[in-house]
């Protein structure tokens, strides 16, 4: 860090004191105590409605009860549970291509495109800056029955007209489609900081030394860049889990995922309780991956955030 | 502080300061008086405590014992901001978003100063560190010298009692620092107010300095003049941190007037005529470099040892010769170039006998400090 | 031998900018179909039209339900930024187990899936028997947009010579005056950015205002869903999903000319904001957020 770095190229060694930096540690209690009222209370109590303790049903009787869950897991809540499993699937598929698909895009930023790369990465991140939903109506227009694509065949008269490509829309191809194309410029962006980070001289010696550009690839590069690919993995899997405006919008029937479920059971037919049950599945589930995955990314922002 | 009225004289006054960071005391128990108006060093190698014990005289580190006390008054309690004390730091601090002027008035305006004087003292200061048509520059687009005047402006301009300086020159190069030691030195006495300097630097110490407090481990070695704490260093670390010591261990066998008769090694006896001569028992004994005299080989007399030289260093201004004495001691020896034969009368394997003045040799005690080096160097 | 091969880096640059095409496509197409003279957004063209921003416009609902989620994100930004300013600050001032926790608990809302706090949100609004409001709305939206301004404001912040901070104190300034003059004004950027990803995180937000919006007060996101399906309505939100998108994108790059212009300002250093974004420090250009520092 700067003070530090100016301190040790005078030949000091580390200050380990304590600095009266601008700020004190009391003024993290006002937004601590934000989080705590707007998003553990409201987890906590998503938590007491799986097991019945509270209800949003007036007048019916509240005490701690695990049907709901026994249901979910063993009973009659089959649907939800090969929903749940098809919801992860989704999830694992699109999450290892994007983050395939983008090492190559932050390798290019990296190691090829130098002088102008953050400014490429800005390139390529531009589109995340614009609205969600928007970008998902336009994939809608695109894939449709008789959307851009299969007006563009029809036009080309490389299919006959009226004639739909069945798959391109409400189906797994435009969700994983959809989820693949949302997420993949913020995955490549853990995997260029981590390729910007290493020592680009690294690679050059051992291709100086003889190493294939293959084995200087596999044996050198992508085992530095691992924490950075881990991060943009994770940086995919966790939000997509909890996804469900994509399938409202180019899913079908059964491509509906496991947010879809949740968002059910708080809407068209209220069943608060056992909507919480599916909803406590989710956060539990995403809170299992982020403390697995959670070393890799902690040290990074612990580095950042001044940890010392 | 800005009111130059009651600003003081700016003593500064610690009593039995301590500073302990965990377990580790970087300031161990200092009392030290430094008087008011001179050029004050606080001189040490790295991580002794100096830097420590200046950030207790600013009021940035509280002690955990002891007092810091400016013009009789204690300290404990006064914020910073408060104290008739001002810190030029190692690295400037400059505020880089804004002006010259705007850096140097800030502590002005902070005081609510008028404007018109505002203007006048920030003017008036920057003439004074010459850089009136810099004002309207930004520290970015500054040299490290002009920087570390900016600084030391901003801290002048509020006229405190006593104006703090870590290290200030640590970032420029040697050329640059020496102009700007000269410089700070007639700063200091034109304008007549304390200077509490920080280095490791022992020559800028020397050069600068009226008045020096050697530090160690968080102790002070010795506090006295320059020509003091070089000519007669109190014990054998003072003696090595500034300049050559010489160092030889011996073991006192008698006295002889004025004199401690000290057997070093391989039977060679000396008298010395300096330092602790009454001390009994293993001392050591040190010789500056400029003092040791050169004789031809097979010169008699009292403290005259025959050695060999093993190595030369040409300075120019001098030469300086490593030679190894029969007492089994290297030493270092200074001679001035001051004819055209100097240069190459000396070479690595000449025969010489140096004579040891009993007048320029000094008994020190141990020297060593009882502290044990902490493993958490501070500074 | 470089360890790419000009082949190789031919190859990835074709893959590249192939992405970019592709990333950009959707957008480029809405752009098209917004000046397209034609109820079903189809090929082959029907020539250029700009009826439809004016159909859009005339739209009280689209106007209304636009005009809301602004004014919505602005106090969803500004909430979050002046909170994560406070929790930055904060931050700065732990060491060790208090640092990690706090750190975990305020980053927690980039971990929890968006459709469960919302659900959450609606039990809790529940559950101390109000009414949803658009407050509501704020409210949440500044809780997951504040992660955010966090991770933008605090490395910043880390930057910063603490010895600045001293030297303020030093000369006579309180510590709120040493907030004020020196140390928020060099956060100026940061803050900017703050602002702005904020704002976009609370503006496109769809779940949480779903739930807690009142029926008849639809976000610009509802508004949008509730759109996307009626085909009649279609040629309308394209209309306006054009001009959001090139305002989105200009919004962009004029963050990343204003924060160039405001770091030169400031201190000359030379950082864009992707470049902010992978963490380059402003002012050496090495990077802030280093991975696996030992200890």
């Amino acid at each position: 860090m700067t003070a530090d770095g100016r301190a040790a190229r005078s030949g000091q060694p580390p200050r380990r004191r304590s600095w009266p930096r601008p700020g004190q540690g009391t003024l993290v209690i006002p937004p601590l105590l934000f989080v705590v009222v707007l998003l553990v209370l409201p987890v906590a109590f998503v938590g007491l409605y799986s097991v019945g303790l509270r209800t949003n049903i007036p007048g019916t009787p509240t005490a701690f009860s695990l049907l709901d869950w026994k249901d979910f897991l063993t009973g009659g809540g089959s649907a939800f549970r090969s929903r749940f499993v098809y919801s992860m699937e989704i999830t694992l598929f699109v999450s290892v291509i994007t983050t395939v698909a983008a090492y190559p895009l932050a390798y290019y930023l990296s190691f090829v495109a130098r002088r102008r790369r953050y400014a490429l990465l800005l390139v390529l991140l531009a589109p995340f800056f614009t609205s969600y939903l928007l970008r998902v109506i336009a994939w809608q227009i695109i894939l449709n029955d008789n959307g851009v694509v299969n007006s563009l065949l029809w036009t080309l008269h490389l299919r006959p007209h009226g004639e739909a490509i069945s798959w391109l829309i409400y189906s797994n191809f435009s969700i994983a489609l959809v989820l693949f194309y949302t997420w993949i410029p913020f995955v490549a962006l853990p995997i260029f900081v981590v390729l910007e980070n290493m020592d680009h001289r690294l690679p050059e010696a051992a291709a100086d030394l003889g190493a294939s550009r293959a084995a200087t690839f596999w044996r050198v590069t992508f085992p530095l860049s691992l924490p950075g690919v881990i991060a943009g993995f994770v940086f995919v899997l966790i939000p997509t889990t909890g996804e469900f405006i994509a399938p409202l919008l180019v899913g079908g029937p059964n491509n509906q995922l496991f947010g879809n479920s949740i968002q059910a059971f708080f809407s068209n037919s209220p069943d608060w309780n056992y909507g919480s049950v599916l909803a406590m599945t989710l956060i539990v589930v995403v809170v299992v991956l982020t403390l697995v995955f959670g070393r890799f990314l902690r040290t990074d922002l612990r580095a950042g955030a001044g940890a010392e | 502080m800005t009111d130059t009225q009651d600003r003081g004289k700016g003593q500064v006054s610690l009593v039995s300061l301590t500073k302990r960071f965990g377990p580790v005391a970087a300031v161990d128990s200092i009392d030290l008086e430094i008087p008011s108006g001179g050029f004050f060093s606080l001189l040490g190698p790295s991580g002794c405590g100096k830097t420590t014990t200046l950030r207790l005289i600013a009021g940035f580190e509280q002690p955990s014992s002891g007092r810091v006390l400016l013009d009789g008054r204690d300290m404990a309690g006064t914020p910073p901001s408060k104290r008739p004390v001002n810190t030029v730091f190692q690295s400037y601090a400059l505020f880089p978003h804004l002006r010259v002027f705007d850096n140097v008035a800030f502590g002005l305006r902070r005081a609510h100063v008028p404007r018109s004087e505002v203007q006048r003292r920030v003017g008036e200061t920057l003439d004074l560190v010459q850089l009136s048509d810099l004002a309207a520059r930004k520290p970015g687009q500054l040299s490290g010298g002009q920087q570390q005047r900016v600084a030391l402006a901003r801290a002048l301009v509020l006229r405190p009692a006593v104006l703090l300086l870590d290290e200030p020159l640590g970032a420029l190069d040697a050329k640059l620092r020496r102009q700007l030691q000269v410089e700070l030195k007639q700063l200091q006495t034109r304008v007549g107010i304390t200077f509490v300097y920080v280095t490791h630097d022992q020559e800028e110490a020397l050069t600068m300095s009226d008045r020096i407090a050697v530090i160690n481990h968080g102790r002070i070695e010795q506090a006295a003049s320059p020509r003091d704490l070089y000519e007669e260093p109190a014990n054998a670390f003072v003696a090595d941190f500034l300049g050559v010591s010489n160092l030889m261990d011996g073991s006192v066998v008698g006295s002889a007037g004025d004199a401690a008769q000290v057997r070093l090694a391989n039977g060679f006896t000396v008298d010395v005529g300096r330092g602790d001569i009454s001390r009994r028992g293993e001392v050591k004994v040190v010789i500056r470099p400029e003092r040791v005299l050169l004789e031809p080989t097979g010169a008699t007399g009292p403290n005259r040892i025959p050695g060999m030289v093993t190595n030369v260093v040409y300075l120019g201004s001098g030469i300086q010769l490593a030679v190894h004495l029969a007492s089994g001691d290297t030493i270092t020896a200074l001679v001035p170039n001051s004819d055209d034969d100097t240069a190459s009368a000396w070479s690595p394997g000449v025969s010489v006998t140096c004579h040891l003045p009993a007048n320029a040799l000094r008994v020190l005690g141990d020297g060593v400090t009882a502290h044990q080096p902490h493993s958490g160097a501070v500074t | 031998m470089r360890p790419i091969s000009r082949l190789g880096s031919l190859g990835l640059g074709i893959y590249f900018w192939a992405f970019v095409a592709f990333l950009f496509v959707p957008l480029v197409v809405l752009v098209i179909f917004s000046v397209n003279d034609s109820t079903i957004p189809t090929l082959p063209l029907s020539g250029f039209t700009t009826r439809w921003f004016h159909q859009a416009f005339s739209n009280g609902t689209l106007t209304t339900a636009l005009v809301r989620s602004v004014v919505i994100a602005l106090a969803a930004g500004v909430l979050a930024t002046a909170f994560g300013i406070m929790a930055s600050l904060g931050l700065l001032a732990l060491r060790g187990r208090a640092l990690t926790l706090a750190l975990a608990v305020l980053l927690l809302p980039l971990v929890v899936p968006y459709i469960c706090l919302a659900v959450g949100l609606l039990i809790l609004v529940q559950e101390v028997s109000a009414q949803p409001t658009l407050v509501a709305v704020v409210l949440g939206h500044s809780v997951i947009a504040l992660p955010f301004a966090i991770l933008v404001i605090l490395p910043r912040l880390r930057s910063l010579d603490p010895a600045m901070n001293e030297a303020a104190l030093d000369l006579g300034a309180s510590s709120f005056a040493a907030l004020r003059y020196i140390t928020l004004p060099l956060l100026t950027p940061a803050l900017v950015s703050s602002g702005i990803i904020c704002f976009v995180t609370s503006f496109d937000e769809f779940a949480i205002a779903s739930f807690l919006a009142p029926s008849g007060q639809p976000t610009y996101p509802i508004f949008l869903y509730a759109s996307a399906r009626t085909p009649a309505l279609l040629p309308e939100v394209i209309a306006i999903g054009a001009i959001i998108i090139a305002g989105s994108l200009l919004l962009v790059v004029l963050a990343e000319g204003g924060r160039r212009w405001a770091e030169r300002r400031l201190i000359g250093a030379n950082v864009s904001p992707a470049g902010a974004l992978a963490g380059q420090d402003g002012e050496t250009g090495a990077p802030v957020f280093a991975t696996a520092e030992p200890g």
